[in-house]
């Protein structure tokens, strides 16, 4: 007791900043005043302990909105981007390291808090972080993914009991419940908030907020804009990062006869005369990016994104897919054997992509990394599961089926493409007939 | 009478089953409760008790003197209030007044969740708003601690037991008695749902027997800080108080099947628990079984006891492993861990009791046949909440202040609980909810909820708020989700679910859904019209209902692989067509065009 009283906040200096920041929060998330408060009203005390489920469509606010009430109310925090921990090693000590404040740099040799590869010491870290810091809480982001770990998901719901301390807040965000959700978590006790979807007139306000970002001038056609505009929208899309990018984006293309001096801003009439047939010509533009007017152009913005890595094994999986394996020798080794025998005639590439085994991709991927020693590294691993997870790769042989796993390639010959002139490398050799 | 007979087990068994579905349960209902689960308040000397529990000793006495008096004599407190409440009743918002707005309206403005009143909120509310004054928020925060403090204490002091569940307390202790009392090693298993207090309930029966169990759970919680009360444990119950008294008291072991992944951490656990990890070599144990039987030895040498008859050395206490959620290590290849322990019981070398606690009332199936052998097969059901008096029963003890809380605001608070009480019956969320079964772990969340509520604009409990708790306990219904869908997705799942009615043959894939939402705006809206969508916009808004669990996208066959996600899968559609049948026709917003589709063919 006299513990926990000592890890109490001092309320009574921070109650005014609390609120100020409520306020600001609330401010900054038009429409989610009942979810603010319903949270606040769950985090606020420690002692309250009940954990969270929270799921709403993506672009709901549910991941600001959060973060922002646990801001706001000082509590200590980690979070945990499921997709990015996808084993339970990477989990344990991305959490103990934000607990614990630890960052992992080249003064302490880019080494975590503790190894930590069990339940029972990501328990204990835990526990020690309970005892430094009075209450914790651990938000885990895309919590669909735990849905596919049983076992991690079972730790995770279990450690309030495992570590027999009501102060681990926990909170789970997701776009929907788990698929079978009692069955899944056990009946584990959770309390499940839904950020519902916007209205349309939440919807305009949100989109009211981007007025700071347009000449003051045209401040109140956008207003009048944006009520054309949600009127015409929202039974077709309720994406809040899709209306707000395509806002912007048609609303340049209306005013384009006011910078261009066809007409006055002032001229209301005539402005939504024309405001018509901007709206329908931008339905079809809907969810398409900068960029992306042509494949080609898609692909190397998507080329440029990854991690060089990635790009080498894109293209490693292009080769060996294109040619079967007894072709390796001649394409791939660094020194060629003189044999007697008849040296066989390289083959032309195979129409359709061929499966290939996993050791044969990373024989060519180190062939084709020549600039750097290529190993294979838990790095490489990652990426190439990342690559599998974006259908990138395909895994053709079976999940059980430990050894010789086999993949087949299945990205568009634009992105190979894309990606070999990212990292200056020459396809041509290979493109014979 | 250490292996009773399977038909034995069985019928028991069966009694237990039909005793927490049965008649036999309004019995259990009506018998006192403190008396038969020998509630420590009782037994523990005055000055023992912590604050909080010694509030919970003056209640029930504080209380029937309360109920004895009419009503009106507590009206007389809260006569000068009237204009004072009215002040502040205007100055709440409707949803947050306690009764105030919205009576059978919706909760908040979004009605994502219709709120429950019935006729006897109305006449609760009557009651409240009569008595209810401004309370400062220090008064609130102070009551909120006292109560979320009392939930959070460690789960043997808490008093908050089911009457349902003396019946199996009392197999319980009498099994641990024979094995205290060196007649017999004993093995069980506690099957009860999760959350329904199969834990507490063999800490309490652990309790029972003196301090050890109690001061075991220190040790344990040491390091993380949870504060216990010094000798809290060393209670007696009902009948049997002064014989357990007497009797030694068990050291207990908590092995977890999520802490422990293998034999050799179990050992390592066991030897931690019984504080002898210091002796332990584990390189000198070939197995578990050797381990544990090492383990054991060191014990005795530890805490040396009176030699037996036969000049063989006995333990001075015994042990009482507790497996929690045991059909965890029953899934484990081989089950080693049991088999030692459940073979060891059959030897003379130890004095101990293995209690197994899962949530699967078939968890024995999963045991081998060496290891079935070797269990005893006594099964223990723990009922869960029957009726709304265990409920009532339960909220009373969790919801009780103690004095040191100012006396006009603990009157107040009280009045209010006995109204939420009395009231409990009528209220419809925690009717539905028994009735499709209640552990404590669920009226416990549900009391925390109301806590949480409670502030100086809602300052005391009521029955309304109660029942909005029990509700939040629940999942957001499907239907509610799909009436948020925008029309183009609301579109798509119409157009699946004509496919499925039409009966072609599956897999269903993207391609038909498209084919039928073609059909759709050739018939109903014509080229150019607003639902004339590019195909990236429909694929991304059947994403969309993916990700929100109302369509499950698998694929089939290897030709899969070639194609973007959507396209080469099997989809199901995963909202009912009774759902969608009413979303048809009673969601106003949907145009006309969509709603003539809808009904066209749904029926």
């Amino acid at each position: 007791r006299e513990m926990k009283v000592s890890h109490k906040r001092p309320r009574s200096e921070t109650v005014g900043d609390q609120e100020e920041n409520l306020e600001c929060l609330r401010r900054q998330w038009p429409g989610r005043e009942p979810e603010i408060a319903r949270l606040t009203a769950l985090l606020v005390e420690p002692d309250i302990s009940l954990p969270l489920f929270v799921h709403g469509p993506s672009g709901s606010g549910k991941s600001g909105v959060i973060r922002g009430v646990l801001k706001a109310l000082q509590i200590p925090l980690a979070v945990i981007d499921c997709i990015a921990c996808s084993t339970s090693r990477h989990l344990y000590e991305s959490t103990l390291n934000q607990l614990h404040r630890h960052n992992p740099r080249k003064a302490n040799g880019y080494v975590g808090w503790s190894p930590c590869d069990s339940s029972a010491t990501f328990v204990a870290g835990l526990r020690e972080a309970i005892t430094a810091r009075g209450s914790i809480c651990l938000l885990f982001e895309h919590a669909a993914e735990l849905a596919q770990n049983q076992s991690m998901l079972a730790t995770l719901l279990a450690l309030p009991s495992l570590c027999q301390d009501h102060r681990v807040q926990m909170l789970f965000v997701a776009e929907a419940p788990w698929p079978d959700f009692h069955c899944a978590t056990r009946f584990a006790p959770l309390i499940t908030i839904a950020f519902a979807g916007y209205t349309a007139s939440q919807l305009q306000e949100i989109l009211l907020l981007d007025v700071h970002s347009i000449e003051s001038t045209q401040a109140s056609a956008y207003r009048n804009f944006v009520k054309l505009f949600i009127q015409y929208f929202y039974p077709v899309c309720r994406d809040v990062r899709e209306l707000r990018h395509v806002c912007q984006k048609v609303f340049a293309t209306w005013m384009k006869p006011v910078r261009d001096g066809l007409v006055s801003s002032k001229d209301t009439g005539t402005l939504l005369r024309h405001a018509q047939p901007c709206l329908q010509r931008a339905v079809s533009s809907i969810y398409v990016r900068e960029g992306g007017a042509t494949p080609a152009g898609l692909h190397s913005v998507y080329a440029t994104q990854l991690p060089s890595c990635s790009k080498y094994l894109i293209i490693a999986a292009h080769l060996a897919s294109r040619f079967p394996p007894k072709m390796d020798k001649a394409l791939f080794a660094a020194c060629r054997s003189f044999s007697t025998r008849k040296s066989k005639r390289p083959t032309t590439p195979a129409e359709q992509p061929l499966a290939f085994a996993l050791e044969r991709l990373m024989y060519i991927y180190a062939a084709v990394r020549a600039d750097v020693s290529a190993r294979e590294t838990a790095e490489l691993h990652v990426q190439l599961r990342a690559l599998i997870q974006k259908k990138i790769l395909v895994r053709v042989s079976r999940v059980g089926e430990l050894e010789g796993m086999r993949l087949r390639f299945s990205a568009p010959s634009g992105l190979v493409e894309a990606v070999a002139t990212d990292v200056n490398f020459d396809l041509t050799p290979y493109s014979f007939t | 009478p250490s292996s009773p007979s399977r038909a034995y087990q069985s019928a028991s068994y069966a009694r237990k089953c039909h005793a927490s579905v049965g008649p036999s349960s309004t019995k259990i209902t009506e018998a006192p409760c403190h008396s038969d689960l020998g509630s420590p308040n009782r037994q523990i000397p005055r000055s023992q008790i912590p604050r909080s529990r010694a509030a919970d000793a003056q209640q029930p006495a504080a209380r029937r003197e309360a109920s004895s008096q009419p009503v009106s004599q507590f009206a007389q407190l809260t006569k000068s209030s009237p204009p004072a409440y009215q002040v502040l009743c205007d100055k709440l918002e409707p949803s947050t007044r306690p009764f105030c707005g919205g009576v059978g309206g919706a909760r908040d403005a979004d009605g994502r969740s219709s709120r429950c009143v019935s006729a006897a909120d109305d006449v609760t509310f009557q009651a409240d708003e009569t008595n209810v004054e401004p309370v400062a928020a220090e008064t609130v925060q102070m009551a909120r601690r006292e109560v979320l403090g009392r939930l959070n204490q460690p789960r043997a002091e808490s008093p908050l037991h089911s009457s349902a569940q003396a019946e199996v307390m009392e197999e319980l202790v009498a099994q641990l008695r024979r094995t205290a009392q060196g007649i017999e090693n004993s093995s069980a298993l506690l099957i009860g749902p999760a959350g329904v207090g199969k834990f507490r309930l063999l800490r309490g029966a652990l309790a029972r027997f003196g301090a050890s169990g109690e001061n075991q759970a220190r040790a344990e919680c040491g390091s993380a800080g949870v504060g216990k009360t010094p000798g809290g444990g060393r209670a007696s119950g009902g009948e049997g108080g002064a014989q357990d008294l007497s009797e030694s008291e068990f050291i207990s072991v908590h092995l977890h099947p999520l802490l422990i992944p293998d034999d050799k951490t179990a050992l390592i656990a066991l030897a931690e628990q019984l504080q002898v990890s210091s002796a332990v070599e584990l390189s000198r144990c070939v197995s578990f079984c050797d381990g544990v039987r090492y383990i054991l030895h060191l014990l005795r040498r530890a805490k040396p006891a009176k030699q037996l008859e036969a000049r063989r050395e006995s333990q001075a206490q015994p042990v009482c492993i507790v497996l929690h959620e045991f059909e965890r290590f029953a899934q484990r290849p081989k089950q080693t861990l049991l088999y030692s322990l459940y073979d060891l019981l059959q030897t003379a070398e130890a004095q101990l009791a293995v209690i197994g606690l899962t949530a699967l009332c078939d968890a024995p199936d999963l045991l081998e046949k060496r290891v079935r052998s070797r269990f005893s097969g006594r099964m223990l059901v723990v009922p869960p909440l029957n009726s709304v008096s265990d409920v009532s029963m339960l909220i009373d003890s969790a919801l009780a202040l103690p004095p040191s809380m100012p006396s006009r605001y603990a009157s107040l608070w009280a009045h209010h609980v006995r109204i939420l009480l009395k009231k409990l019956d009528q209220c419809k969320p925690l009717r539905l909810r028994l009735q499709l079964g209640m552990s404590q772990r669920d009226v416990l969340m549900a009391v925390r909820l109301l806590i949480a509520e409670l502030g100086p604009a809602c300052p005391l409990p009521s029955v309304g708020a109660f029942g909005r708790s029990v509700e939040q306990l629940s999942l957001q219904s499907i239907e509610q989700t799909v009436r948020e869908l925008s029309n183009t997705e609301t579109l798509l799942l119409l157009c699946l679910k004509k496919i499925l009615d039409k009966e072609i043959a599956p897999p269903h894939t993207f391609a038909i859904v498209l084919r039928e939402y073609a059909s759709f705006v050739s018939e109903y809206e014509g080229a150019g019209g607003v639902y004339d969508l590019p195909r990236a916009m429909l694929t991304k808004s059947f994403e969309h209902l993916s990700a929100l669990g109302l369509v499950a996208v698998s694929t089939v066959g290897k030709s899969s692989h070639w194609l973007p996600l959507l396209e080469g899968s099997s989809l199901r559609l995963l909202v009912g067509s009774s759902t969608l049948h009413s979303i048809v026709r009673a969601n106003l917003r949907l145009p006309d065009s969509v709603r003539r589709f809808g009904s066209s063919w749904l029926q």
